[in-house]
């Protein structure tokens, strides 16, 4: 509801603004001029753009290498079995594009909030009149334009680099698994920026989370050749369902439509959850700290 | 409406404080009371001082109106509002502008600062330009409006804090140390601007600056320990150090302390030392008759020459000195 005593004139005749906005969990035009915000200085670093555009190939360079090394770029009969892929090279580029997206939703909403937090610039943030959940999620949302970069161009080369190709003719299916995969660890993303507000500098509990979904998630090899306890493990990560289902849409161009459903409504609960968790997580951290006075510390 | 545009009432805030000397050793708390139930009434269209040494509370008490901090216990409503149950409403109709030259993004321009804050509190794109600009003019900074922050003056940056404090017009405005580490020009601009273009406006200024609580409020709160120890317009809080003088004496040399405090009637002595001398500052009834003990005393003190002396009337920082038994710039 949103109460507007707009503008109420005093004794004197001078205006006053006390329009109340509503009260709502998220705030799409916050969230955009936040992310918009960010755009604009990052942009204010071309060199970092640049970098981050070719970073990704050289980590996944060293996994292909080794894999067409050891058994050629078709990988082993046992590879095929257990991910039903015949191609190792083609499998692991579109879990490094997807796991693009992973390492970004861990890290960008707890790493802008770090950052602003340095910047001496969080509580002037915390004092304006907009939901928490629009600047968690437009700092998640700019860093997902320069990931989208990141990951296109590391597809791009990818494809000249090991003469691999793909089809696109799903991409609809693709960007609706993406960004279900995106949104719910953007969650988590939100449980990181409560303890950045809590703890401050998070980033070795960051750095272990990424690297277990990392282990766990089928980047460079199939959920199968994980222990069985390691697999459960596995299917608690949105990326690992992401990842199954876009390598069907890209290499097979084919998915079977309950596959792909019950696939996405699997997104969907764990998107829930991990807004459920990450949000109350965030809450419980900011009162913490505002009862301790130290939201602007570092 | 609500007459009253700020309202405390017996707002308390202890910190606890921990800490471990090693690992094996269990945690050390302390607890500090940085408020202790505080009571204040701000009419609508004043302005309003928190006159207080550094640590006397005064930051703790704008952050729990930004609702930036939680109190233990106590309520503080503005303009109706409660700080706590109704945080969003307070945050849409409050200005905050703390004196923190890092609190923008250096890497953007003055104008894209305001723009983008603008857009938060609601206004839209258009809005917000013209506002900045509008604002810049104010502040005498529209030539330097496309400048990246970092390029820009301490003086400068704090304007563009200050009128980011002002972007959405808001009827009530708190202002912590605004012109804390300013030259004194860019000081008096902003003193200048609260005088003549934020009289509608309900204003909670805390400084430790006695001249600017002096020029700019129409009512002070003096604020030690967490505690409010008196209410009053400048005037009547003068009233209850009539009786005494402030004498200023600058000399070459130090003088001897103990034996000017132990000079009867004396209120307070401190002394400053500047390049080889030192400017003394007695308080005390009868000023005149002890500043000519003082000058006899200081006549005998060898190493000493008195350059020049002055009476002076009480300020506030002696009203504070009285009441507390500290100065404020301590």
């Amino acid at each position: 509801m949103h109460q507007d005593a707009a503008s109420p004139t005093t004794e004197g005749g001078q205006r006053e603004r006390t329009d109340i906005p509503p009260r709502v969990l998220l705030d799409w035009r916050a969230a955009r001029i936040f992310a918009e915000k960010n755009l604009m200085i990052s942009l204010r670093y071309p060199a970092n753009i640049i970098v981050w555009g070719v970073v990704p190939i050289l980590w996944l360079a060293p996994y292909v290498l080794m894999m067409t090394a050891l058994s050629g770029s078709a990988g082993t009969i046992r590879f095929q079995e257990l991910s039903g892929f015949d191609d190792f090279v083609k499998f692991a580029i579109v879990g490094w594009f997807v796991y693009q997206y992973v390492d970004n939703a861990i890290w960008s909403i707890g790493n802008n909030f770090r950052w602003e937090q340095f910047s001496g610039t969080l509580e002037p943030l915390f004092v304006a009149p907009v939901s928490r959940v629009s600047i968690l999620l437009g700092a998640a949302i700019s860093d997902t334009v320069f990931t989208t970069l990141s990951a296109v161009v590391l597809l791009g080369t990818s494809c000249v680099l090991f003469g691999v190709s793909y089809s696109f003719v799903m991409v609809a299916p693709v960007i609706l698994t993406l960004l279900l995969m995106l949104f719910a660890l953007f969650g988590f993303g939100f449980m990181v920026a409560g303890l950045i507000l809590v703890f401050k500098d998070p980033s070795v509990l960051t750095q272990l989370v990424d690297t277990v979904a990392f282990t766990v998630t089928p980047v460079n090899y199939p959920v199968q050749a994980l222990p069985p306890y390691a697999r459960f493990l596995a299917y608690l990560v949105p990326a690992t369902i992401a990842m199954e289902v876009i390598r069907h849409l890209l290499i097979d161009a084919y998915i079977e439509m309950s596959v792909f459903l019950t696939s996405i409504m699997f997104l969907l609960l764990l998107l829930v959850g991990f807004w459920v968790v990450g949000l109350a997580a965030f809450r419980y951290a900011e009162r913490w700290t505002k009862e301790r006075g130290s939201m602007g510390g570092f | 409406m609500h007459d009253m545009a700020i309202e405390i009432r017996n707002l308390s805030k202890r910190f606890i404080s921990t800490k471990r000397r090693a690992i094996v050793f269990p945690v050390e708390r302390k607890a500090v009371d940085a408020l202790r139930s505080v009571n204040l009434d701000i009419p609508r269209g004043r302005v309003y001082g928190l006159l207080g040494p550094n640590g006397a509370g005064k930051t703790t008490l704008i952050k729990i109106l930004a609702t930036l901090v939680i109190p233990t216990s106590g309520t503080a409503t503005i303009m109706g509002h409660d700080v706590l149950s109704d945080s969003s409403a307070v945050r849409a109709i409050i200005g905050v502008c703390q004196g923190n030259e890092r609190s923008i993004y250096w890497k953007l321009s003055a104008r894209e600062n305001l723009v983008f804050f603008g857009r938060l509190y609601r206004l839209t794109k258009t809005e917000a330009k013209e506002r900045a600009d509008e604002l810049l003019g104010q502040m005498g900074l529209l030539d330097k409006a496309d400048e990246k922050v970092e390029n820009l003056s301490h003086g400068m940056r704090m304007k563009i804090v200050f009128a980011r404090a002002l972007l959405h017009d808001p009827p009530v405005l708190l202002l912590d140390e605004p012109t804390q580490g300013l030259d004194p020009t860019f000081a008096t601009d902003l003193r200048r601007h609260v005088q003549k273009e934020l009289r509608d406006k309900t204003i909670l200024l805390t400084t430790h600056y006695m001249h600017e609580a002096d020029m700019l409020c129409d009512k002070i709160a003096l604020i030690n320990d967490g505690e409010i120890k008196s209410v009053g317009t400048p005037h009547e809080l003068k009233e209850e150090v009539r009786d005494y003088d402030s004498i200023h004496i600058i000399m070459r040399g130090v003088p001897d302390m103990t034996r000017i405090r132990a000079l009867e009637e004396v209120l307070s002595a401190s002394v400053t030392e500047q390049d080889g001398g030192a400017e003394l500052v007695v308080t005390a009834r009868n000023g005149y008759d002890l500043a000519r003990r003082v000058l006899n005393l200081l006549h005998d003190t060898p190493g000493v020459r008195v350059e020049r002396f002055e009476v002076k009337e009480p300020t506030l920082d002696d009203v504070f000195l009285k009441l507390t038994g500290r100065r404020i710039e301590d």
